[in-house]
């Protein structure tokens, strides 16, 4: 293969044109637009710092506003009326279990023995009033507490 | 600039046939001179080294603008129904069916032979702008002459 007498009847040319004076002012052209870019790239380097400082100082500002907000004695008051709150909804059947037992030890026990002592046809009115439970968890009181058993005569 | 903004623009507008798009690209390949220009560490010819800018630029337009081929294809048709039947326009006719040949190539074979057939490029310098072996350039060359000669044997 001979590649300089290949496609000789076409030879090197080529069928486009260019605008007339368009190599003279390619240069100037090209240079505009590199200034241009060069200034566009400046100024959105500019915009993206001002929008860096505005979003930091936004952060020390707001940052700043939830300290002193939260130092605040009537703000720390507040949190601690919704703690006790937010634990009272927590734990309220825990608490009523533990005061009904103590109540009916403290109270019911003791009572009883006095009332036993001192007014015996009351005894009877209380213990018909009773519903069976409350017999039966009386019962279980009355045998667990050895108190009761040092009472009796 | 001055002394490469001719060839390098009409290895440009070869690749791209398109004079907006080879303005463009021109443009975009000075200013990569321009902003690349210390990265430059002269093993290579500069000629070269802007060749391989361009040659970058008009890849990289290829593969943004998927339709290109089909408006290349449609400028040099355009150009082809715009000629009348006088000697000098007859010519032109002649150069435009070449140019369709060129564009039914495959791209590394249109880009090699461009190189090649137009800016009479040794194979040396067209495998350092294109990182290929010699042997394959030749080959690509060998291809794409074969498939431009068949083509205008097919439209004569």
């Amino acid at each position: 293969m001979n590649e300089d007498t290949e496609f000789q009847e076409t030879g090197k040319k080529t069928p486009f044109k260019v605008p007339t004076g368009f190599f003279e002012h390619i240069s100037e052209k090209t240079l505009l637009k590199a200034k241009q870019r060069e200034q566009n790239s400046r100024k959105m380097l500019i915009v993206l710092r001002t929008f860096a400082v505005a979003a930091s100082f936004s952060a020390i500002a707001l940052l700043g506003y939830f300290i002193t907000e939260t130092e605040k004695p009537e703000i720390k008051q507040e949190v601690q009326n919704k703690q006790t709150e937010i634990k009272d909804t927590i734990q309220p059947s825990k608490v009523i279990a533990k005061q009904i037992t103590i109540a009916e030890i403290k109270k019911v026990a003791p009572a009883k023995a006095i009332i036993k002592e001192t007014h015996p046809e009351e005894v009877t009115d209380v213990l018909s009033e009773m519903s069976d439970d409350e017999l039966l968890q009386l019962a279980a009181i009355y045998k667990s507490d050895p108190f009761i058993e040092e009472s009796q005569p | 600039m001055d002394t490469y903004k001719e060839p390098i623009y009409w290895h440009i507008r070869r690749l791209v046939i398109s004079h907006e798009d080879a303005e463009d690209i021109l443009q975009e390949t000075f200013i990569n001179v321009y902003r690349f220009a210390d990265s430059f560490k002269g093993d290579s010819k500069v000629f070269t080294w802007l060749y391989r800018i361009a040659t970058n630029e008009c890849t990289r337009h290829f593969r943004k603008n998927k339709n290109w081929i089909n408006k290349a294809v449609k400028i040099t048709e355009g150009m082809a129904e715009g000629l009348s039947g006088n000697d000098a326009e007859n010519s032109d006719a002649i150069l435009l069916k070449f140019q369709q040949a060129i564009l039914q190539l495959p791209e590394k074979q249109r880009i090699v032979f461009n190189m090649r057939y137009y800016d009479e490029l040794s194979y040396e310098d067209i495998g350092n702008i294109l990182d290929s072996s010699v042997n394959t350039l030749k080959t690509n060359y060998h291809y794409a002459s074969e498939k431009i000669k068949q083509y205008l044997i097919d439209q004569a």
